[in-house]
């Protein structure tokens, strides 16, 4: 009765195994541990990200303020490390306590989404969109603009390190994804979440408390976001009100990917684990082969309007 | 009797609050900057700037009230601004032919908008960020985001008046036509219809491809000609003047008190809206905030006037509801 | 005279593998007023698209409209032809004036150009004024009730050159006086000559408006007849396919009363209520829908919080903040609309049943305690007898009375002490209404108390010793069913 993987993971995989093929067949570099290095490292924060986009989509809303939340917390963290290790020195507490202002700032601001989303009932994009212009506003103006780089090398193996030869970040994300998968397979909230997409007022009526589950679920996705930015800051060495403004669209690119429906209700994380990979195979195929980096951003959208066209088929 | 519920229900409505918010900041600004903010030079100075923006608010609006969103226009109005340049370098041309490049480049792109849209079932944000990313892409590959420069001389000779008529007057000239066509006409009642419930409109014969070629249609005209306004002021072509200002002309149409789901709107609301952001921006400027914060200022006031609207449309749902039901 | 206005001959539709309609025959004549009646799903709302050529059907089936064959096409098609329908949800735009909303066939009649305002003022003027009632023009739709947005409707459609109007449903959100009022608009259209195809699956107003009335079930017509050959319960005979055998069945309830609700008043929902429930006792609860009663039931239930009044559990005041104070104190609702408020269609029968006890179904890790949800899903689905049924798949797959079976399920795993019932027959057909019926008198012999709200007196007479008559926000009256015959019940119910 229960199969080893679903329709949906089954294509992904075929699809990136087709990938890596062609990949390899146009340049034989491709199949090297160097590129698979590259694409170990890179998975992990467009990874997370992704999924911190996947919880509220999977409300029936979308978070557009991942990014600026992202940075603005990143911006935080790089000041409060800055303000209590010396140049050149190290201290883990400090930068323990950092790694953590950095995770809270951006679930608190999962929390804002949340409280606006539910207690004025206005549509998460809007409310993420104007959350995303503050966010940066402040990221802005406390930077004007600038850069804020130089971490403690303690601070720069989670995104730089290995261990045992699996980049540091590779394990975090895993681990992360493993505690989501928990949460959303075997915890009565992972459950409530997804009924609740897919019928907000049958499970109103069943008793499950509105407020307190949406405003969860944008928290949650928070935590994420703030994991993804510890590692991202790290990895770049730096942060700043404009780093990675082009994840946005691949993170909705890759969710759409995996399957979560923009209108609520279904999506896996292991839909999205399978979907990154294959996005990422992609994206490490097309920079080895050279393909200009423009060209590279419209593929992205003629993808996402493909996996829209074969959903929106399937489900006629 | 009917002119007095008219009246009763403009002083009720949001615009009217809006009203009421622009005069009061007017004259804050004035009182802040020692007058400098009503001289009529940065009066001027500011409608020119914004003119630009505005425009292309008002062919948002048309989307939003339909009951969709595009953010794909800044995209479509670098491509229209820069395949108009190009004619002009190569072709000379005069006015009237690069109004008409401009805006038959945007609306063409726009109809491929209109065309997914009605072909695919899901939020037109994702669709639309897809169009924006092919547009955006493409283009950046085959101009490699070089900026054109050095129009030809009835183009870059400006003066106050043609400054004041290509800016000012088009935008003069697109908000008008867009009060005459939401009101008067019957494709502007399709779409306020459209956009309060799609099934109805459907069984009352009405074609929602044909009111959807017409909304992103002319909101990609609209995205060009607001993108001919910006190459007349800045006498150049290029992508990173406009990519990237997305939520400035979204803040101006959201604040001009849209229905967040659609079905309303109104041209006078989306008005008052560019005024609004015109005057924050510039009066910042003029008070010594830093342009750095001008994007937190825009995104708090768009945050909290949707929780104000919010806030109202829960207050009227729970009168409702007290009144309602049993009669 | 008796001139087909619509004939179908041979009509069969085919949706999927679901066989819609089945071989039917059935005339319209020029200038009646024609009711079709039958359960949900019987076919009704196909036969209207049909009618109205929105669908098109099968090879070999003929749709003849006057005189001339004619092909399923477009709804505007049959605008052309005459046809309106006003469908149950009405079809307006809610943000439009009820001016615009009455004259908007204005907007996609090609021989009118550009938008008049004046035009469209005193077209809808003029149509209302035809039809003897005030509206204000200037007012949005959504303003208004929904006793005036069906006016609007009605409107909408006379101000088109309509001939044939269809109306599906359009009495089931009205007041009884609302009803006489659609009532007498309907026949001075007749006498303006309009054929009126009318939909409902109310017995009692079909009787009283209908010239012909056509019985529909499963797909197919069983008959048609001249109003005067049939009565009530020939017709209700026909509609369910099967001789109702009811007889009232009523367990003794305990004297322990469980439930008190004195004097409670929400704004102009409902005024005044008072009643109390006793263990074990099935009281019904009759009334039109807008009578009050839905609300009455969200309120004791924690979801509409009433403005004053009190209740009384067990002789203690409760207030509620929500629903979930309400499960706490054990009191349950089964929602009215089963597959927007009751279920969650696209996830297992597992998680629906559970869905209101999951925060107690914690192993020790704080996980859900998978092996204690599969039981409990296990335990219901036999002792309720839900057929066919497994856990893992979605409650989309399963018929309308198991469906309902499931919601019930859900609220008994919460082990209720009070169980409140909305409509808990709607749309289902009359084998699973006997199981429903019996499964709520054994759950009342075991101690439950049961609250029954419906619109149809001959549930609430053959089941609740009980019943209360609820119109206009307000109980009218205390009825005791076992002292009184069905007539006399019905007429009792009627007559406010």
């Amino acid at each position: 009765m229960k199969k080893v993987m679903n329709y949906e993971n089954r294509m992904l995989v075929i699809l990136t195994a087709v990938c890596i093929i062609f990949f390899t067949i146009m340049k034989p570099d491709f199949l090297s541990v160097n590129s698979f290095s590259s694409i170990a490292r890179q998975i992990p924060e467009i990874g997370l990200f992704t999924l911190a986009m996947m919880l509220p989509m999977l409300v029936g809303g979308i978070d557009l303020s991942v990014i600026a939340s992202a940075n603005l917390s990143t911006i935080l963290m790089s000041m409060f490390m800055a303000a209590n290790i010396e140049k050149g020195e190290e201290s883990v507490p400090v930068m323990l306590a950092s790694i953590v202002i950095c995770i809270a700032v951006c679930t608190a601001v999962g929390f804002f989404n949340g409280v606006i989303v539910v207690k004025f009932k206005i549509p998460a994009m809007l409310v993420t969109l104007g959350m995303q212009m503050v966010l940066t506003g402040i990221s802005l103006g406390i930077t004007k603009g600038g850069t804020l780089s130089g971490y403690p090398q303690s601070f720069r193996f989670i995104g730089n390190g290995s261990i045992l030869g699996i980049p540091a970040q590779f394990i975090l994300f895993i681990l992360a994804s493993a505690v989501l998968i928990v949460i959303m397979q075997m915890t009565s909230f992972g459950t409530k979440l997804q009924m609740y997409g897919s019928n907000q007022t049958a499970t109103g009526y069943s008793g499950i408390n509105e407020t307190a589950l949406l405003i969860k679920t944008h928290m949650l996705s928070g935590a994420y976001v703030g994991i993804a930015a510890v590692i991202m800051s790290s990895r770049l060495n730096s942060a700043s009100a404009g780093a990675a403004a082009n994840y946005l669209m691949r993170t909705i690119l890759i969710a759409v990917l995996g399957g979560v429906d923009p209108n609520g209700g279904k999506g896996r994380v292991s839909g999205i684990l399978w979907a990154v990979v294959l996005f990422q195979c992609m994206a490490t195929g097309l920079n080895i082969l050279r393909v200009n980096s423009y060209i590279v951003i419209a593929l992205y959208g003629v993808i996402i309007l493909l996996a829209v066209i074969v959903r929106t088929r399937k489900n006629n | 009797m009917n002119n007095k519920t008219a009246k009763n229900k403009f002083f009720k409505s949001y615009e009217f609050m809006l009203l009421c918010v622009v005069i009061v900041l007017t004259i804050v600004l004035a009182a802040a900057t020692g007058g400098k903010s009503i001289k009529p030079d940065n009066i001027i100075d500011m409608l020119t700037s914004y003119s630009a923006y505005g425009v292309i608010a008002v062919g948002c609006l048309f989307v939003i009230i339909s009951g969709g969103i595009d953010i794909s226009f800044m995209a479509v109005a670098a491509v229209a601004q820069y395949l108009m340049a190009l004619y002009m370098l190569n072709m000379g041309g005069n006015f009237v032919v690069i109004y008409i490049i401009s805006i038959g480049a945007g609306a063409g792109l726009g109809l491929i908008n209109a065309v997914l849209v009605n072909r695919l079932k899901v939020p037109t944000l994702i669709i639309t960020i897809a169009t924006m990313n092919i547009i955006y892409g493409l283009m950046m590959r085959f101009t490699s985001g070089v900026r054109l420069h050095g129009f030809p001389g009835w183009f870059s000779q400006k003066t106050e008046a043609s400054l004041l008529f290509v800016s000012v007057g088009t935008l003069a000239a697109a908000l008008l036509t867009a009060w005459f066509i939401l009101k008067r006409t019957k494709m502007g009642r399709r779409v306020y219809a459209v956009g309060g419930n799609i099934e109805a409109a459907k069984r009352c014969g009405v074609s929602v491809l044909s009111v959807h070629l017409f909304v992103y249609g002319f909101a990609g005209a609209a995205a060009g000609t607001g993108a001919l306004i910006k190459c007349y002021l800045s006498q150049q072509a290029s992508i990173e003047a406009l990519y990237g200002d997305e939520m400035d002309v979204l803040a101006m149409v959201v604040l001009g008190g849209v229905s967040l789901s659609g079905g309303k709107g109104s041209v006078f609301g989306t008005l008052l809206g560019i005024v609004l952001v015109a005057l924050l921006s510039n009066g910042m400027i003029l008070v010594g905030v830093s342009s750095y914060w001008k994007d937190l200022v825009i995104g708090a006031v768009i945050l909290i006037s949707f929780c104000i609207t919010g806030w109202r449309v829960l207050a009227a749902k729970k009168q409702e509801r007290k009144e309602g039901a049993a009669e | 005279m008796e001139e087909k206005i619509i004939g179908l001959k041979h009509v069969n539709k085919h949706y999927g593998g679901v066989h819609a309609l089945k071989d039917v025959d059935f005339d319209l004549n020029r200038g009646e007023i024609h009711c079709l009646i039958g359960q949900n799903g019987c076919g009704k709302s196909t036969m209207i698209k049909v009618i109205s050529g929105v669908i098109d059907v099968d090879e070999g089936s003929e749709v003849i409209l006057d005189g001339k064959k004619c092909r399923g096409g477009s709804a505007r098609q049959a605008m052309n032809n005459g046809v309106r329908v006003i469908y149950q949800d009405l079809s307006l735009f809610p943000n439009l004036t009820v001016a615009e909303n009455i004259a908007f066939d204005r907007h996609e009649d090609k021989s009118i150009k550009g938008v008049s305002w004046p035009q469209i003022f005193k077209q809808a003027e003029e149509v209302l004024d035809r039809m003897d009632i005030k509206l204000e023009l200037e007012s949005l739709v959504e303003e208004l009730s929904i006793a005036d947005r069906q006016l609007v409707a009605i409107a909408r459609a006379l101000a088109t050159n309509a001939r044939i109007l269809i109306m599906d449903e359009p009495t089931s959100s009205l007041t009884r006086k609302e009803v006489n009022v659609l009532f007498s608009i309907i026949k001075s259209l007749q006498e303006k000559g309009m054929t009126i195809m009318f939909v409902s699956h109310k017995l009692d107003e079909i009787i009283e408006i209908a010239e012909r009335i056509t019985v529909m079930r499963d797909g197919k017509i069983i008959s048609t007849f001249e109003n005067k050959d049939v009565d009530e319960t020939n017709l209700a005979h026909m509609i369910s396919g099967q001789e109702i055998s009811y007889q009232q069945q009523f367990t003794a309830c305990g004297d322990e009363v469980i439930l008190e609700v004195e004097g409670l008043t929400c704004g102009r929902q409902y005024k005044d209520i008072s009643f109390s429930l006793k263990k074990g006792e099935i009281l019904g609860i009759i009334g039109l829908l807008g009578a009050g009663r839905t609300e009455l039931a969200s309120s004791i239930f924690g979801m509409n919080e009433p403005e004053s009044g009190r209740i009384l559990l067990h002789g203690e005041e409760v207030h509620f903040r929500s629903n979930r104070d309400a499960i706490a104190k054990r009191i349950a609702y089964v929602p009215e609309d089963r597959l927007l408020q009751g279920l969650v269609l696209n996830q297992s029968i597992e998680n629906n049943t559970i869905i209101s006890i999951i925060g107690k179904l914690k192993n020790r890790l704080g996980l859900i305690d998978k092996k204690g949800a599969r039981s409990i899903t296990r335990k219901w689905i036999d002792e309720l007898h839900i057929k066919s049924a497994v856990p893992e798949i979605n409650a989309s797959a399963m018929s309308g009375g198991n469906q309902q079976k499931i919601v019930i399920s859900k609220w008994l795993s919460t082990e209720p002490e009070i169980l409140i019932l909305d409509q808990p027959t709607n749309g289902i057909d009359i084998a699973a209404k006997n199981t429903i019926y019996e499964l709520i008198r054994e759950l009342a012999k075991k101690g439950m108390s049961i609250i029954m709200i419906s619109d149809e007196a001959a549930e609430i007479y053959y089941n609740c010793p009980r019943a209360l008559v609820m119109h206009k926000g307000k109980i009218v009256k205390e009825l005791n069913t076992s002292t009184i015959t069905e007539g006399e019940f019905g007429r009792e119910v009627l007559d406010e």
